[in-house]
């Protein structure tokens, strides 16, 4: 790609690009269509109202602006989480961590923000995001040190440190971070008022600031892949570590960067949750956040903007299936039915098997003196 | 670029073929369901007149409606689903509409919330001290709607108040109970989380078994859960192996392998939530009631009279909220004798005789 990419005129570079991006949004909304449609035949197999359903989940989803502010607080973790899974994808790793490392944010932050010296607004929801991504960095450069010094898979590493944060916290605020005026509820104190993250009000909708701290933190890593050494680095380790070693990249530390990082972005995720949405630390606080970042970055084949409208779409379908479950009386699971469908199409149509089918149906249909063989 | 287009293709050719599949079926069902929507708002003039004039604005504040959100699955035998029961009694009294939702994590709590508020529902029920904080939160936003929240003592605002069941005297008359039903001078209580009105219900259990058996040894264990089976299952029968003979649980869903493994091992369990003689009756020496579906009954009666006050409501043993089930599992006699002293106690806690503690932190 970048070969060709340097013989062709800017323009046409631009204008290829733009005709990729749109072949791209309308695949996936296909998908997204054909995932709502054997969802909706699911539903009706259940003996559910279609239409009832469909009805709340569109209102509960993009409805009103208040619907539209509830799929932007649920899109928040998973959007930040899921930048962080994208990044260390992209240097082919696999983040599985990305809820220990959202729960050591949060904690890290909690701590600052609860226990900390009471702090004016702008410099308290900073204090918490640093504090966050200082939790999340250190939560991520374990497994990363791990897998570039001891040679341990980065799968299994993160995957079980999501039980060690989550213990943690769950000791944390049963213990030590209990609120006393809670009187033993196992949750921390709220974040006082000047820490937390507000929602912006534009032209009569509501905005989290959370969401566009989201959108700020995705076209930093869009310039740090494409425009730094760095982000050279850790895309060509993700095409072939091997090559990068030729190429005299520094294997080991730019393993350790990349998954620090990305811990980093789900710690701030973890922060973005309880400053704009919990306030409190619980060792409910997460309903799998990481493992949802898990598909948006997936979906969003791990790029930053591919990540951003993966992250919009699932935080839509949990606030709209969420509502689908209250106002329409479907049964809880089906918003998961919905997910899950869309993402298994989706995985399916980018299968080889898919995309073998789908070549020989079309030599079959251009040319048929080929296909009749 | 020939990859990409022959994948939309074949996405473009499924959905097609599914779309139409799909839509032959929806114009069948279409006719059936429209008159069953234009039959909703035909029900809406009857219960006017008890409303209070200040909401006369909207003329859709007339019509009860009730929305109810549960931490847990509405089918839980225990804290939720009675919870969730009082719905149906809700249509029926008061002609409520209802719905509900069920497992929502504290994510969701505020997006539950306001889908609610903002769909006309003008009563909304969070189930659990931990709705605390979001219905006063999100309670100033939406002035016409009442938040009631279950199971917790200090919520009070101008549209919003807890309902707090006074469970520690009735767990005091478990443990009165639990004292004079042990042979071996060892009894038992397994809860679930360490929440503030479980530990008092626990500690309260243990004033009870030692106003009767002084010299009684009380076993307090807290699971972590509320819904582990087998984890609750094996910790009754660590007990029952050190000769504790009467366990008492407070553990909702998991609760019902602390009844198992009583009923295994042939000592005896008091229950909690309903009377759950029914599970093993020869183990189940009584249950602790602790009816959330009349507490819920009573609340939204008392909003139907315009009886709201903002203010913490008490729910005590002389209501049907709180009691004791007949004693079971014991002969005729011995059961007389509990039943006589557990009405004699009863009777002092209601004349104020016996006052039983709110403890909230855990004795070791």
């Amino acid at each position: 790609m970048t070969a060709i990419a340097g013989t062709v005129r800017r323009g046409d570079a631009i204008a290829a690009a733009a005709v990729r991006m749109a072949r791209a949004t309308v695949a996936n909304g296909l998908i997204v269509i054909l995932g709502l449609l054997v969802s909706a035949a699911l539903l009706a197999l259940t003996g559910a109202d279609v239409a009832a359903a469909t009805r709340a989940l569109v209102e509960g989803s993009v409805g009103s602006p208040e619907a539209i502010r509830q799929s932007l607080i649920q899109a928040t973790p998973i959007l930040i989480a899921g930048l962080g899974v994208s990044f260390a994808l992209r240097a082919g790793l696999v983040n599985i961590g990305a809820d220990g490392q959202l729960y050591m944010g949060a904690l890290f932050a909690v701590i600052v923000a609860v226990y900390g010296p009471p702090l004016p607004w702008p410099i308290a929801p900073v204090a918490m995001l640093v504090a966050a991504t200082v939790g999340g960095f250190l939560w991520g450069a374990l497994p990363g040190w791990m897998r570039a010094r001891l040679g341990m898979s980065e799968v299994i590493t993160t995957l079980l440190l999501n039980f060690v944060a989550f213990w943690i916290v769950s000791w944390a605020v049963h213990d030590p971070l209990h609120d006393p005026m809670g009187g033993g509820y196992p949750w921390t104190p709220e974040v006082p008022a000047p820490a937390r993250l507000p929602v912006i009000r534009v032209a009569g909708f509501f905005l989290p600031s959370g969401l566009l701290l989201g959108l700020v933190l995705a076209m930093a890593i869009s310039f740090v892949l494409h425009r730094t050494h760095f982000g050279f680095g850790l895309r060509v380790i993700g095409d072939s570590p091997q090559a990068a070693r030729w190429a005299g990249i520094d294997v080991s530390r730019l393993t350790i960067a990349a998954l620090a990082i990305s811990g980093a972005l789900a710690g701030i995720a973890g922060a973005a949750e309880l400053a704009g949405n919990q306030y409190r630390l619980s060792d409910f606080f997460s309903p799998g956040f990481g493992f949802t970042a898990l598909v948006v970055a997936l979906v969003g084949r791990a790029t930053p903007s591919g990540t951003v409208a993966a992250a919009l779409f699932f935080g839509a379908l949990a606030a709209g299936g969420g509502s689908m479950e209250r106002i329409a009386q479907v049964p809880a699971s089906t918003g998961l039915v919905v997910q899950g469908t869309v993402i298994a199409i989706l995985v399916a149509s980018r299968s080889a098997a898919a995309r073998s089918f789908s070549y020989r149906l079309r030599r079959r249909l251009v040319r048929p003196d080929v296909g009749a063989a | 670029m020939r990859m990409p287009n022959a994948r939309l293709a074949f996405v473009a050719a499924v959905s097609l073929a599914l779309l139409a599949a799909c839509s032959g079926g929806t114009a069948t069902s279409a006719p059936t369901a429209a008159p069953a929507e234009s039959a909703a708002p035909a029900q809406s003039a009857a219960p006017a007149a008890s409303q209070a004039p200040a909401e006369s604005a909207a003329p859709s504040a007339a019509a009860l409606k009730v929305a109810l959100i549960l931490p847990g699955p509405a089918s839980d035998k225990g804290f939720n689903q009675s919870a969730y029961e009082a719905l149906a009694e809700l249509q029926s009294k008061y002609g409520a509409e209802t719905a509900y939702t069920e497992s929502v994590a504290p994510n969701e709590f505020e997006t539950a919330y306001r889908d609610y508020a903002s769909k006309g529902y003008n009563v909304i029920i969070g189930q659990g001290f931990e709705f605390g904080d979001i219905a006063a939160k999100v309670a100033p936003d939406y002035p016409d709607v009442k938040f009631l929240v279950t199971n917790n003592p200090t919520l009070a605002a101008p549209n919003a108040e807890g309902l707090q069941p006074s469970s520690q005297d009735a767990a005091y008359l478990a443990g009165v109970v639990a004292g004079m039903a042990t042979k071996s001078g060892k009894v038992g209580g397994i809860a679930g989380q360490q929440f503030p009105v479980i530990v008092a219900q626990m500690e309260a259990y243990k004033l009870g078994v030692l106003s009767v058996r002084p010299d009684a040894s009380v076993t307090l264990t807290y699971l972590g859960t509320f819904d582990d089976v087998a984890k609750a299952k094996e910790t009754a029968q660590a007990m029952i192996s050190t000769g504790i003979d009467v366990i008492y649980h407070i553990a909702d869903a998991a609760g019902v392998g602390v009844i198992q493994a009583a009923d295994a091992g042939n000592i005896l369990v008091i229950g909690w939530g309903k009377d759950q003689s029914a599970l093993a009756p020869k183990a189940v020496l009584t249950s602790q009631i602790v009816d959330q579906k009349e507490m819920i009954v009573e609340a939204v009666g008392s909003i139907v009279d315009g009886k709201f006050s903002g203010q913490p409501q008490f729910y005590g043993l002389d209501t049907p909220v709180l009691g004791l089930a007949p004693i079971t599992a014991v002969d005729a006699t011995e059961a007389a004798k509990i039943q006589a002293k557990v009405d004699e106690v009863k009777a002092a806690i209601l004349s104020g005789a016996t006052k039983v503690p709110f403890i909230t932190e855990p004795s070791k």
